[in-house]
C-alpha cells in the first residue's frame, strides 16, 4: 500500500479546502462571536451577569469557569504525559497519536489561560500585576507558572522538535512560500541518521525532565483546593493525587476521541492497537481513581468533622446527588468496558470511544461536585445556604473559548499533518546511527541548561519574597517572569542540542 | 574514477555546505547564549545590588525618632455579645464611613450585597461580625499577587489597585468576611457629596473587607507624631466607626499586646471566646458571652 | 542622592500641609492617564453651594442635633470642604451621651436625598406643580389664608419653639384647630395624660435607667423605636460594666418575640393589651404581702381606695385574663421588690390598644408603689429649663377643637401641614385623600410625600442639618437640658426655614410677629443663656431645679375594660414600628431599608418588601409556606403581602411592620411594600386618639401568581 499513499500532502489534504472544513470553520467563528458578545456583557456590567455571588450571602464565588480551568489544564497533562510515556517506556503502539496528543497539550493551556482571564474581576490588572507580583506561597502561582506556562512551552518545544523531520519531508515536496515556511520549521534538519539519533536522545532526556514537572504542576492545581482548613469538603490530603490522576484520565480520554475522529477522517492512519493500548492505560487510571474516591467517601462518612460529613451527605444523597452518581456510574461503566477489552484480548474501538466520552463527562461532573457544594453548604457560621444558577453569559463565554480551540485545530490541520508521517508509512527513519562527540554542542546545551536553572532559582527565590521583611514586592522586579523565562530557557537547551549541526571532519568520512 | 570524483566532490560540497550551515547556526546560537547569559548576569547583579536595600531602610529608620526595635502594637477588638442589642448601628456606621454602596431592590442583586460589618441572628442573640484580622490569615496566604497582606501591626490590609479579582481570598476565608464588588454601584448624583474623602471608592472587580478603620488609625498616628508622644488607650478605645457609635458600647478596640489596655484585660475574662479557633487562623476579634454554646453553631469550638 | 533628599523632605512635612497636598492631588486625574476607571477616586464631586466659604482640605466638626426622630440626640457632624460627611454622637448631650443608633447616622442621607423639593411649588389643579419664586409663594399663601374661613394647622413633630410659633400663628388668625404631636395616633399621649392625671405635670415620665437594678418593660420597645431613645442601650453599658457584682435585669412583657424581647433577660408572654391587668396583679401581690414603699402614705393620696381596687385582682384571676402564669406574677413581684431600685416602663407601643391611658396609669401606680417618685433608679418627674416667653401671646380662640379623627371631609377650607403626613400615618388613612382634595393645602415639607403631593402650595423647608432652631428632647431624660440646631452646610437648594416662611406670611397678614426671622425669635427666648457657648458645645445641661414633688394621686375608680377590637375577622393585626422606620420617615434611605433584611435573614434586595409575620400553626391553618402571598382584609380595604413564618407569635395574631408602602416619597420608598394603615379601622381609644392595635382582619391565601 505504500505506493498508494506516496504524497503526504495528498493524503492529509494539506492546503486543500473542502466544504465540510469550511462549514466547521464557520461554526467555530460563530461560536467565537457568541463568546465575544458574552464577554463584552461581562466586561460592561461586571461579573454580576454570571450566576456567581458572594458565598456568605447566598451564592458561590467559583463556578463553571474554575471547573473549566481545571478541565483544560488537566487535558494538557494527559496529552503531554502520553508522548512522554512513549519516549520513556518505549510503547511503540502509541507513536501515531503522539502528534495529536502534543497538539492538544498546546491548545489546552491557551484555553485554560483564556478561562482564567475571563474569570478575573479585572483583566488588565491581572495582566500587569501577575507577572510583577506573583507570590510562590499562593497555590495559584503553581497554576499559571507551571501548569499553564510550563505545559505550554514544554509542549511547544517538544512539538517543534518532533515535527522537524516531517517539516523537512514536506519542504522537499512543496514549492513557493510553503517551502520556505517548512524549511524554517525544519531549521537545519537534514534527514541524516545523526539528526534522528540526536532527536531521539534529546527527546528522551526532555521527557525525563518533564515528568516531574507534570506531576508537580497538576498537584498544585489540587493544592488550590486542598489547602483550606476553613472549607469543609475541600480540606483533604488526597486532593493533589486525585487531581493528577483525573487529569490523566480526562486527557487520555480526549486523545482517544480525537484519535478515533482522525482515523475516520484520514482513512486507516491510526492502527487500532494504539487505541487499545490507550484504553488499557485508561483502565488502570480509572480503577485507581475509583479507589481514591472510595477512600475519600469512606473517610468523610466515617470519622470526619461534622461539617465534612454534612457535605459528604449532601453530595451523595442531597441536592448534588445527580452529579455524584453520574460520575460514579460513568467511571464504573467505562472501567467495565475497558476491562472487558483488556481481558478478552479483542480490540473494540467503538466501545473504547464511548468509555472515553463517559470518562470526560465524569471528569466534568466530579469537578463540579468538588467546587460548588463546599461553597453553598460549607460554613461554620449560620449563613443562609447558597444556590448557583448558571446563566447564559457563562455558557456563551465557554462556547467562545471552545470554538477558539476548535478553530486553531482546524486551521492547523490544513497546514501540517497531525499524524507522524513515518507511522503512516510516508517517510523513512534510518535505523543506523553513529555516536559522535561534539564538544561545542554539549557545552552549549549544558550552558543553556545552567542559565535556565539559575534564572529559575533566582526568580523563585525572589518571588518567594526571601530576604525581605514586610515588603510586598519581589526584590527583583518582574521576578515571576524571570522564573518562567528560566523554565523556557531550560527547555530550550534541548533545542540547542538538536539544532547545532554536526562538525563534519575529513577523518570521520574517510573511515567508511 | 567517476565514483572517486563524485565522492570527492560530494565531500567537498558537503564540507562547504556544512561550513555555511555551521556558520549560520553558530551565529544564531552564539547570540542566543550570549543574550541568556547576559540577562542572567544582569538579573543576579540586580538582585545583589538591591539586596542592600534592607540596610538603606535601616539607616532611614535610624533617622526617624523612634527605634527600629520598638515594639509595634497589635490591634484587636472585643465585642460583648451580652450587651449587643442587634440595632444595626455598627453596620450603618461602617457603610457611611467607608463609602460602601447599597444594594437596591433589583432581584439580580441577590447575593451581591456588600456589608463589611454583618450581624447574624442566632438562637440566643446577635452576632456582629467584622473581619477578624487573623494572625495566621488564610486569605493572605492564597492571594496570587499579594493584594491582601498583614502589616506589622496585625491589621490585614488590602491594596485595591493590585487586586485582580480572582476571588481566591473570598473562598479561602472560613468566616466569609470578604466581599467581591460584583457590579459598579449606581450612586445617585447627590449621594456623591457625602463620600468620606479618606477612603477610596472601589471599582468593580475587586475584593474588599473591613479594615478596622485603618485610615482613622493613620490619622491618629500622624496627630500623635506631631505632638511627639505615644498613642493612649483612651483615644483608641472607640476609634473605628462601629465602636464609636455602638449604643451599648459593646465594641471596644485597642492594643492587645499592651497589658494595660482594656482590650487585653477583657480578653482574659472567663466569658471570652473566639470563633472557630480550631481552624488555626488565630482571629483577633474576641467575643464575650455568658452562654457561648448558643453562639457556636455546627462547626464546633 | 537627590532621591533620598526628596524622600526625607516628603516624610517630614507637616501633616496639615500634607493633607492639603493630598487632597489637591486627589483631584489629579490619574485615572485619565491610564484611561481606566479602576483606580482611586473616579468620581468628580458635584460643586458645593455657597462654595467660597471653605478652603481646600478644610475639615471641621459642627455640633447640632439630630432630627430623624423626636428624641433629638446631640450630634457632631464632620464637614469636609463644605460637605457633611459623617455624623457621630455628642458626648455631652443628655439623651445619648455620645452614641448614636442606626437612624441618627443616616441624617446625611436625608440631606443629600436625590428627590428633595428644590423650589417652592404651586398647583392650580391638584398634582400639577409649577415652580414659583419665594415672594410670590408667600403672597399666595397669605392670600389663601386671608380668604379661608375654617383653617386647620397640623404641626406634627416639633415640641419646642417651632411648635410654639405655629401655635401663636394659629391662635393669632383665630382658629382653634391647632393639632400638635400629641394628636397623632401613634404618640405618647397616654403617658402624658397619665402623668397629668396622677401628678398634675403635663409631660411624659422620666426614668433613671442608669441607677436601676430591675427594669420591667410592659411592652415598651426599649431597644427599638421608642420615645426613650437610646437611653436604655446607653445605660446598659453602665449597668453591666460600671457597677461591680450588680447586673440589672430587663424583663420584657410582650405578646410576641420582638427584637427587645430577644435581647431582654426574660420574656413574659401576655395577651395583647392586658398590661394594666398584669400591673394590678403585681400590685396585688406587693400590697398583700406588705412589700411597698414605706413612705407611700405621705407622698400620695388615695392609697387605701387603690388597695381595695387591687384586691380584686388576685394572681389567679390575672392569669385567666392575661395568660401569664400566676407563679410568674408572684415571682416578678418579689423580684421587683427585692432588687430595688426598679422601674416599670411603658411607651407608645404599650399604649397602642384602646386602653392605653389605663395601661400608662397603672404602670405609674406600680412604679410609685415600688419606689416612690424622684428616688434614684426609679420614676422621676422631668425637669425643663426655664425660657423667657415671647410677648403678647394670643389667647386660645373660642370655638370647639374638633378631635383629630373627626375632621370633616369637606368643611375645612385650608390645611397647613408641617412634619405630618396624615394620608400615610393615620389609621384609615385613605379618608384623608378626600379631606386633602377638598381643601387648599399648604405644605412645608422638603420631601414629596403623599400628603404633599395633594398640596396646592409647597414652601419647602430646610432639612434639619440646614436650619437654626432649638431642640427640646422628647425622651425620658430627667435633668433640665436642651440642645441647639444650627446649619452645618449652606442650603443646597432654594429652600427656606419653615418658621421663617411662617413669620413672613404672618407679617404679610399683619399679625403681631415682631421678628425678622426665626433666629431672632429663638434668641429672644434664650436670652438668659449664652447662645454662643451653646452653639459651640451643642447642648446645654443645667442643674437640678429644686421643686416640690407633687403628690401622686392614685385612681379612685378604675374600671378596667377589655381593649376594643373591631372587625369581622378572627386574626388580631399588630402593626409595629421596627428600629429602622420609626414614624415611617426612614423609608427613603436605602441603607435603613436594607438593615431590616439583615436582621431577619432575608437577602437585602427583598427587604424593601413588606412581610406578614405569622406563627407556624397559623401558617398550617392557612396552608401557606414561607414567601407565599396572602391577602389581609378588613372592612375598609385589603392588602397583599408575603408571609414569613417565625416562632414567638401567638397563633391568632399577625405582625406587620409599619413604615413601608409609600406611594410617593422618593425613589427608594415609592411603591415598595404595603401600608397596613390603609386597612386599620378608625377605633378611638381612651386617650381620645385613634388606636393602632384595634383591628381584627381576615387572612386568606392569594390564588394565582406568587
Amino acid at each position: 500500500m505504500l505506493s498508494d499513499r506516496k504524497d503526504p500532502i495528498e493524503f492529509f489534504r494539506l492546503m486543500k479546502i473542502s466544504w465540510l472544513w469550511v462549514l466547521f470553520v464557520l461554526l467555530s467563528i460563530l461560536g467565537i462571536a457568541i463568546g465575544i458578545s458574552g464577554y463584552y456583557l461581562q466586561l460592561k456590567y461586571g461579573e454580576i451577569v454570571t450566576g456567581l455571588r458572594t458565598p456568605g450571602a447566598g451564592g458561590v464565588a467559583w463556578g463553571l469557569y474554575v471547573v473549566f480551568i481545571i478541565f483544560f489544564a488537566g487535558i494538557s497533562f494527559g496529552g503531554l504525559s502520553t508522548s512522554v510515556a512513549v519516549r520513556i517506556f518505549g510503547i511503540s503502539e502509541l507513536k501515531p497519536i503522539t502528534r495529536i496528543a502534543e497538539f492538544i497539550s498546546i491548545i489546552s493551556p491557551i484555553l485554560a489561560v483564556m478561562c482564567v482571564l475571563s474569570d478575573q474581576g479585572r483583566v488588565i490588572s491581572a495582566l500587569i500585576n501577575l507577572p510583577r507580583y506573583a507570590r510562590i506561597a499562593s497555590p495559584m502561582f503553581g497554576t499559571f507558572s507551571m501548569a499553564i506556562s510550563g505545559y505550554l512551552f514544554a509542549s511547544l518545544i517538544y512539538f517543534f522538535l518532533s515535527t522537524r523531520s516531517d517539516a523537512y519531508e514536506l519542504s522537499r515536496k512543496t514549492k513557493g512560500i510553503m517551502k520556505i515556511i517548512y524549511k524554517i520549521w525544519a531549521s537545519g534538519f537534514k534527514g541524516t541518521p545523526e539528526d534522528f539519533e540526536r532527536h531521539s536522545k534529546a527527546s528522551f532526556w526532555f521527557a525525563i525532565f518533564i515528568l516531574p514537572m507534570l506531576v508537580i504542576a497538576s498537584s498544585t492545581l489540587g493544592f488550590i483546593f486542598g489547602l483550606h482548613s476553613g472549607r469543609p469538603g475541600w480540606f483533604s490530603a488526597l486532593q493533589a493525587p486525585s487531581f493528577v490522576i483525573m487529569a490523566g484520565i480526562s486527557g487520555i480520554g480526549l486523545i482517544i476521541i480525537f484519535a478515533y475522529i482522525l482515523n475516520k477522517i484520514y482513512k486507516d492512519s491510526i492502527p487500532s492497537e494504539a487505541i487499545r493500548t490507550l484504553g488499557n492505560i485508561l483502565m488502570f487510571l480509572t480503577i485507581t481513581y475509583i479507589y481514591l474516591m472510595i477512600v475519600e467517601e469512606l473517610t468523610s462518612n466515617y470519622a470526619a468533622p461534622k461539617k465534612d460529613r454534612e457535605i459528604a451527605h449532601i453530595i451523595v444523597f442531597g441536592t448534588y446527588a445527580p452529579y455524584f452518581w453520574i460520575t460514579v456510574i460513568s467511571l464504573v461503566i467505562s472501567f467495565l468496558i475497558l476491562f472487558y477489552q483488556f481481558s478478552s484480548g479483542k480490540i473494540l474501538s467503538g466501545p473504547t470511544v464511548i468509555s472515553a466520552l463517559l470518562v470526560n463527562i465524569a471528569a466534568f461532573t466530579k469537578r463540579f461536585v468538588l467546587v460548588v457544594p463546599s461553597q453553598t453548604h460549607g460554613f461554620f457560621l449560620p449563613y443562609p445556604k447558597g444556590q448557583y444558577n448558571i446563566t447564559a453569559v457563562e455558557i456563551m463565554v465557554l462556547i467562545g473559548i471552545a470554538s477558539f480551540g476548535l478553530l486553531i485545530f482546524l486551521l492547523f490541520a490544513k497546514v501540517f499533518p497531525l499524524i507522524p508521517l513515518e507511522t503512516v508509512g510516508l517517510a523513512e527513519t534510518p535505523r543506523t546511527f553513529q555516536k559522535k562527540k561534539n564538544i561545542l554542542r554539549t557545552s552549549a546545551t549544558l550552558g543553556t541548561l545552567l542559565v535556565g536553572i539559575s534564572l529559575m532559582i533566582v526568580g523563585f527565590i525572589s518571588s518567594a519574597r526571601a530576604f525581605t521583611k514586610y515588603y510586598l514586592d519581589p526584590v527583583i522586579p518582574f521576578a515571576p517572569v524571570v522564573f518562567i523565562i528560566g523554565v523556557i530557557v531550560s527547555f530550550l537547551s534541548a533545542v540547542v542540542y538538536e539544532i547545532i549541526p554536526e562538525r563534519n571532519t575529513q577523518s570521520s568520512s574517510s573511515e567508511r | 574514477m567517476i565514483k572517486d570524483k563524485t565522492k570527492n566532490e560530494m565531500i567537498e560540497d558537503s564540507t562547504k555546505d556544512n561550513r555555511k550551515d555551521k556558520r549560520k547556526i553558530i551565529g544564531f546560537i552564539g547570540s542566543f547564549v550570549a543574550l541568556a547569559f547576559g540577562s542572567s548576569l544582569i538579573s543576579s547583579a540586580l538582585g545583589f545590588l538591591t539586596r542592600k536595600d534592607e540596610n538603606k531602610k535601616q539607616n532611614r529608620d535610624k533617622n526617624k525618632k523612634q527605634n527600629r526595635d520598638k515594639k509595634r502594637p497589635k490591634w484587636a477588638m472585643v465585642i460583648d455579645l451580652d450587651l449587643c442589642t442587634g440595632c444595626g448601628g455598627c453596620a450603618i456606621a461602617c457603610k457611611v464611613e467607608n463609602n460602601v454602596p447599597f444594594t437596591g431592590d433589583d432581584e439580580k442583586m441577590f447575593g451581591a450585597e456588600i456589608s463589611w460589618m454583618t450581624i447574624l441572628e442566632t438562637e440566643k442573640g446577635f452576632l456582629p461580625l467584622p473581619c477578624f484580622h487573623c494572625d495566621n490569615p488564610p486569605c493572605t496566604k492564597v492571594c496570587p499577587v499579594g493584594a491582601t497582606y498583614i502589616n506589622e501591626e496585625g491589621i490585614v490590609m488590602q491594596i485595591w489597585d493590585r487586586c485582580i479579582g480572582c476571588r481566591y481570598c473570598q473562598v479561602a476565608c472560613p468566616y466569609e468576611r470578604k466581599y467581591f464588588v460584583w457590579t459598579k454601584p449606581h450612586w445617585p448624583e447627590t449621594y456623591k457629596q457625602w463620600f468620606n474623602p479618606d477612603v477610596a471608592t472601589r471599582p468593580k472587580g475587586v475584593v474588599e473587607k473591613c479594615t478596622f478603620c485603618a485610615h482613622r488609625l493613620r490619622k491618629l498616628k500622624e496627630k500623635v507624631k506631631d505632638e511627639d508622644r505615644e498613642i493612649k488607650d483612651e483615644e483608641v478605645r472607640y476609634l473605628p466607626a462601629c465602636a464609636e457609635t455602638c449604643p451599648t458600647r459593646a465594641i471596644v478596640f485597642g492594643d492587645i499586646s499592651n497589658p494595660e489596655s482594656i482590650v487585653s484585660q477583657l480578653a482574659k475574662s472567663p466569658r471570652a471566646f473566639r470563633i472557630e479557633e480550631n481552624l488555626g487562623t488565630e482571629p483577633k476579634v474576641i467575643y464575650l458571652a455568658k452562654e457561648k454554646r448558643k453562639y457556636i453553631t455546627e462547626g464546633g469550638e | 542622592m537627590l532621591w533620598r533628599r526628596i524622600k526625607n523632605k516628603v516624610e517630614n512635612i507637616d501633616t496639615k500641609k500634607r493633607r492639603i497636598i493630598e487632597s489637591a492631588l486627589a483631584g489629579f486625574p490619574v485615572s485619565r492617564i491610564l484611561n481606566d476607571e479602576q483606580f482611586s477616586l473616579p468620581y468628580t464631586k458635584p460643586p458645593v453651594p455657597g462654595g467660597e466659604d471653605f478652603y481646600l482640605g478644610e475639615e471641621k466638626i459642627v455640633k447640632t442635633s439630630c432630627g430623624q426622630c423626636h428624641v433629638g440626640c446631640g450630634i457632631d457632624v464632620r464637614v469636609v470642604e463644605g460637605r457633611a460627611v459623617k455624623i457621630s454622637g455628642n458626648p455631652i448631650s443628655t439623651p445619648n451621651r455620645g452614641v448614636l443608633g442606626p437612624k441618627g447616622l443616616t441624617g446625611i442621607f436625608t440631606l443629600y436625598d436625590p428627590d428633595r423639593i428644590k423650589n417652592p411649588l404651586i398647583a392650580r389643579t391638584k398634582r400639577e406643580f409649577k415652580d414659583i419664586g419665594w415672594d410670590e409663594a408667600i403672597e399666595e399663601a397669605a392670600k389663601a389664608i386671608s380668604k379661608a374661613k375654617r383653617i386647620a394647622i397640623l404641626c406634627g413633630r416639633p415640641i419646642g419653639f417651632s411648635r410654639d410659633l405655629f401655635e401663636r400663628f394659629a391662635y393669632s388668625i383665630g382658629t382653634p384647630l391647632f393639632y400638635d404631636y400629641y394628636d397623632k395616633s401613634y404618640s405618647t399621649k397616654a403617658l402624658k395624660m397619665a402623668m397629668k392625671e396622677a401628678t398634675g405635670v403635663e409631660d411624659i415620665p422620666g426614668y433613671d435607667f442608669e441607677n436601676s437594678n430591675y427594669i420591667l418593660s410592659l411592652g415598651a420597645a426599649l431597644f427599638e423605636s421608642t420615645c426613650h431613645g437610646l437611653r436604655l442601650s446607653r445605660a446598659s453599658y453602665k449597668i453591666k460594666h460600671g457597677t461591680p457584682t450588680i447586673r440589672a435585669k430587663v424583663v420584657q412583657v410582650e405578646p410576641f418575640l420582638s427584637l427587645t424581647s430577644k435581647q431582654a433577660d426574660e420574656w413574659i408572654k401576655i395577651r395583647p393589651g392586658k398590661y394594666d391587668i398584669l400591673a394590678l396583679g403585681i400590685a396585688n401581690v406587693l400590697i398583700s404581702e406588705g412589700l411597698y414603699y414605706k413612705d407611700i402614705k405621705n407622698i400620695s393620696e388615695g392609697f387605701d381606695e387603690f388597695s381595695k381596687i387591687v384586691s380584686n385582682y388576685s394572681p389567679k384571676i390575672v392569669e385567666k385574663e392575661t395568660g401569664v402564669p400566676d407563679r410568674d406574677i408572684v415571682r416578678i413581684a418579689k423580684e421587683l421588690w427585692f432588687s430595688r431600685p426598679s422601674v416599670i416602663v411603658t411607651d407608645e407601643r404599650s399604649t397602642s390598644t384602646t386602653n392605653g391611658f389605663k395601661i400608662a396609669y397603672t404602670a405609674l401606680c406600680l412604679s410609685v408603689l415600688v419606689g416612690g417618685i424622684n428616688q434614684p433608679g426609679g420614676l422621676y418627674i422631668r425637669q425643663h429649663p426655664k425660657f423667657k416667653d415671647w410677648e403678647n401671646n394670643p389667647e386660645v380662640p373660642k370655638g370647639e377643637k374638633i378631635p383629630f379623627y373627626n375632621i370633616p371631609e369637606s368643611d375645612i377650607d385650608l390645611i397647613i401641614l408641617y412634619y405630618w403626613n396624615p394620608l400615610y400615618s393615620e389609621p384609615a388613612c385613605l379618608r384623608w385623600e378626600r379631606i386633602l382634595k377638598n381643601s387648599f393645602v399648604i405644605s412645608f415639607s422638603p420631601f414629596m410625600d403623599e400628603s404633599t403631593a395633594l398640596a396646592d402650595l409647597i414652601l419647602p423647608d430646610h432639612t434639619f442639618l440646614e436650619r437654626f432652631e432649638d431642640t427640646q428632647t422628647h425622651s425620658s431624660v430627667i435633668n433640665p437640658s436642651f440642645g441647639i440646631r444650627q446649619p452645618v452646610v449652606a442650603p443646597l437648594y432654594n429652600t427656606q426655614n419653615a418658621c421663617d416662611s411662617l413669620i413672613k406670611i404672618a407679617r404679610k397678614l399683619g399679625l403681631d410677629f415682631p421678628w425678622e426671622n426665626f433666629e431672632e425669635a429663638v434668641k429672644e427666648r434664650l436670652k438668659d443663656y449664652d447662645i454662643e457657648e451653646i452653639k459651640e458645645k451643642g447642648w446645654f445641661e443645667g442643674e437640678d431645679i429644686a421643686v416640690k414633688t407633687p403628690k401622686f394621686l392614685f385612681p379612685k375608680k378604675l374600671a378596667l375594660e377589655e381593649p376594643k377590637w373591631e372587625g369581622e375577622g378572627d386574626i388580631y393585626l399588630l402593626p409595629y414600628k421596627s428600629i429602622t422606620y420609626a414614624e415611617g420617615s426612614g423609608a427613603n434611605i436605602p441603607y435603613l431599608q436594607e438593615l431590616g433584611g439583615m436582621l431577619r435573614k432575608i437577602p437585602s434586595y427583598k427587604s424593601y418588601m413588606s412581610f406578614l409575620e405569622i406563627s407556624p400553626e397559623l401558617a398550617e391553618k392557612l396552608d401557606v409556606k414561607d414567601g407565599d402571598k396572602v391577602i389581609v382584609e378588613s372592612q375598609i380595604g385589603e392588602i397583599e403581602v408575603a408571609v414569613i413564618i417565625r416562632e414567638g407569635i401567638p397563633s391568632d395574631c399577625a405582625l406587620i411592620e409599619l413604615g413601608k408602602g409609600h406611594k410617593e416619597y422618593g425613589r427608594f420608598a415609592k411603591d415598595k411594600g404595603v401600608n397596613p394603615r390603609e386597612i386599620l379601622l378608625p377605633v378611638v381609644g381612651d386617650t381620645d386618639n385613634l388606636s393602632h392595635w384595634a383591628t381584627k382582619v381576615k387572612i386568606k391565601k392569594h390564588r394565582g401568581a406568587k
